[in-house]
């Protein structure tokens, strides 16, 4: 049992008897005393007589003393949970600084011996948990980007996808590069500790080290890069890697795929082919890439205005190993030029940008444009006379 | 002082030059002002020498400048030891040292006191939390709620469309009424540095700066800046910059704010399959040192005495270090955090091989 230092060093505060002793008007006699872990935010003490929680509240006690009346803490912890106290008629609530988890067991104490009407046990102790959440199915990986079969000898990153919120694990050492025989290659991604979710935690971003991509650094001139265009891999996410419910995953995963040759070129948006679009209609417009570019960023990087200077809004997709980006209009089309905008922080999976390479002499650096969007134009043509 | 990072992308920068120039139009939204800051999530901390604390939120990709008030005045001056700082810190959050994670320690320039950031939980439910240490070992929660602040958003934030990505802050400081900021995506491979002047206002929105790096002087080649310290080269303002695999960058920053041109040099190379962690400044007998934490390499304490006048490192480096020379403290293992308590002393937070983290007070070395 714990027992703080300055309660059993000496009565600090004991709550003097007082006028307080005889119940006045209305208030209660006390009851038995119940100790409970209401909710998220609550956890309380009943039971108190009117007199006593009037006592405790006149006292003015410091939030130090109050967690000597009633002490909030993990079971096998000898540190008070932060939080605040209130007293009204009867009871102390306290609320957690932060809620309750559901289903972890907390200790509440209750130092009877500091009330006005000192009781046996000096301490009460109950051992409590909320419900625990419904149980939900284990997590599993959903998919890999690129969803390309075919994977640039010097791609930067991937991307996994996950079914729920993964826990504060990173991925080092649950992702493993085999070749086609099996053999691991080693030293193929970045071993940093560091956390490359999203915000829902249901992506991880996975980063090829950059020292075996990039050309002339020491770990490429020494082991060259991780892929070797033509030959076949398999990129292995251990089940071991933890959710946010600290639960493993439910079965290892595996992604096949084969290393083509390095894109070395930067992206240039007069390469793009733009499908014929007609006004009047919904139906999609594609641009079609000459290599898959980074689907994450794709998401965000490109807009397009209509002839009245207007964004046209609507839904997006990549697909076609994502070679393509497909675009549905909530409203018809309007005839005439149309301005496909893409935002400067577009890449390809081997983070070659908007007539930006990513590796580029670095003479010529100084001629590199500013990041800036970069439209190109393509027509809507007017719909054809009704016969 | 920053910069143990709960995020993102990063970058080989290799031995090389580098070469910075301002972007066009940055887009830093309006300030805000007010009480009680809401925090989406805190990670590197920096102080200001008046005692403002500087908190980088990565989640709104934000930086809040707290006056910490009665909490930057209360409690024992000073900070001592505490074993097993991880598992107080859960116990006093309410959970487990497995659902926390400390995302940077700093000292109070004042008091002396050290301050923590926490995320307390895992997945999207973490919630963000700052802790003070004080002089008697003292662990309380500084409540938030009622302490003034003032932010400033980075450009190009993530917004509620785009939550897949993530602008992590990787790095703070402040030097001569700027704060400079570093960053990195989860997504796109652009080095993000920018300088903002505090008080922040209206008038000087900040610069965004982007960072070229040529590997060995041929090839450009992106990389984000993971621990950066200000510090004065033949009374030049400088940044002294570290990346992955682990370049030692001296970028120039007087001419940040005025949008001129800059060339940065490279003046060591520390190792591959690394990363700096924290990096702090401080004198001894004398002379003047650069300590810096590593995620692999352990701490190295580097003689800055040679950082103005370094031959630059614009050829390939055929062994894995090169440049200025250092030594490595091999006393100091698995520091995961680093800060300067005094003139004499740092403060780490040290995981050992049992897992647990304890708070240490270590003679500088």
């Amino acid at each position: 049992m714990h027992v703080p230092r300055s309660f059993t060093a000496g009565a600090a505060f004991f709550i003097a008897a007082s006028a307080f002793c005889l119940p006045a008007c209305g208030s209660r006699a006390g009851g038995p005393i119940v100790l409970a872990l209401e909710s998220p935010e609550r956890a309380s003490v009943t039971g108190l007589s009117s007199a006593e929680s009037a006592a405790l509240r006149d006292a003015n006690l410091s939030h130090t003393e109050l967690a000597q009346v009633l002490r909030v803490r993990l079971p096998d912890a000898d540190v008070a949970i932060s939080g605040r106290y209130a007293i009204t008629d009867g009871r102390i609530d306290f609320t957690p600084s932060f809620p309750f988890d559901r289903g972890r067991r907390y200790t509440l104490e209750l130092f009877t011996a500091r009330l006005q009407r000192p009781r046996e046990p000096s301490v009460m102790s109950q051992t409590l948990a909320l419900p625990g959440e419904a149980e939900t199915p284990l997590t599993r990986v959903l998919s890999v980007d690129p969803t390309a079969d075919v994977w640039p000898a010097n791609i930067l990153r991937i991307y996994i996808h996950f079914s729920n919120a993964m826990g504060l694990e990173t991925g080092v050492g649950k992702i493993t590069l085999r070749d086609a025989q099996g053999a691991e290659v080693a030293a193929a991604f970045v071993p940093i500790e560091a956390d490359y979710f999203n915000q829902e935690r249901t992506r991880y971003t996975l980063f090829f080290d950059p020292g075996r991509v990039k050309r002339g650094i020491l770990p490429n001139r020494q082991f060259g890069r991780a892929l070797v265009p033509g030959r076949r891999y398999v990129l292995e996410i251990s089940a071991t890697w933890t959710d946010a419910r600290m639960r493993p995953l439910a079965a290892d995963f595996r992604r096949e795929f084969q290393a083509g040759p390095a894109i070395e070129s930067p992206l240039r948006v007069e390469d793009w082919q733009f499908s014929d679009v007609v006004a009047g209609g919904t139906a999609p417009l594609a641009v079609t890439f000459p290599w898959p570019i980074d689907r994450g960023i794709a998401a965000r990087a490109f807009v397009i205005t209509g002839p009245d200077g207007r964004k046209v809004e609507g839904r997006a997709e990549i697909e076609a190993g994502d070679c393509r980006w497909i675009f549905v209009p909530t409203s018809a089309w309007a005839a005439g030029p149309h301005q496909f905008v893409t935002q400067p922080a577009l890449e390809d999976v081997s983070g070659n940008q908007v007539n930006r390479a990513f590796e580029t002499a670095m003479a010529k650096v100084p001629e590199l444009p500013p990041p800036n969007p970069q439209p190109r134009t393509f027509v809507v043509r007017p719909s054809p006379p009704a016969r | 002082m920053r910069r143990s990072l709960i995020a993102l992308a990063t970058l080989l920068v290799a031995g090389m030059s580098t070469a910075s120039s301002p972007t066009a139009a940055p887009s830093f939204a309006p300030v805000e002002q007010g009480v009680g800051p809401a925090f989406a999530s805190i990670g590197p901390l920096t102080f200001a020498p008046d005692g403002t604390l500087y908190a980088g939120d990565t989640a709104s990709a934000a930086i809040v400048a707290v006056d910490l008030g009665a909490a930057g005045t209360g409690g024992a001056e000073g900070s001592v030891a505490v074993a097993g700082i991880d598992q107080k810190i859960a116990a006093l959050l309410g959970t487990v040292p497995a659902e926390i994670a400390i995302t940077d320690l700093a000292v109070h320039p004042k008091t002396h006191q050290s301050y923590l950031s926490v995320m307390r939980g895992v997945g999207a439910a973490a919630k963000p939390a700052l802790l003070r240490l004080d002089g008697k070992g003292d662990l309380t929660l500084v409540a938030t709620d009622t302490l003034k602040f003032s932010k400033v958003t980075l450009p190009n934030a993530p917004d509620a469309a785009n939550r897949a990505r993530r602008e992590a802050i990787t790095d703070i400081a402040v030097s001569n009424g700027r704060i400079f900021v570093a960053g990195l995506s989860n997504e796109e491979f652009a080095s993000k540095l920018w300088s903002i002047a505090y008080p922040f206002s209206a008038v000087d929105r900040g610069t965004s700066i982007e960072i070229f790096h040529g590997n060995h002087g041929r090839l450009e080649t992106r990389s984000p800046i993971y621990s950066f310290v200000p510090y004065t080269v033949d009374g030049k303002p400088m940044l002294i910059a570290g990346y992955l695999c682990t370049p030692l960058v001296r970028i120039p920053v007087d001419a940040l704010t005025t949008g001129a041109k800059l060339l940065g040099t490279t003046i060591a190379e520390l190792g591959n399959q690394n990363r700096p962690i924290d990096m702090v400044v401080y004198k001894k007998d004398g002379k003047e040192f650069l300590l810096m934490s590593n995620t692999s390499r352990g701490v190295m304490k580097i003689p800055t005495a040679t950082f103005g006048s370094e031959t630059p490192i614009t050829a390939p480096v055929p062994t894995e270090t090169a440049g200025v020379k250092y030594e490595k403290i091999a006393t100091l293992t698995g520091v995961e955090q680093l800060d300067l308590l005094d003139a004499t002393r740092s403060i780490v937070i040290v995981k050992g091989a049992d897992g647990v983290r304890n708070l240490q007070i270590v003679i500088l070395p």
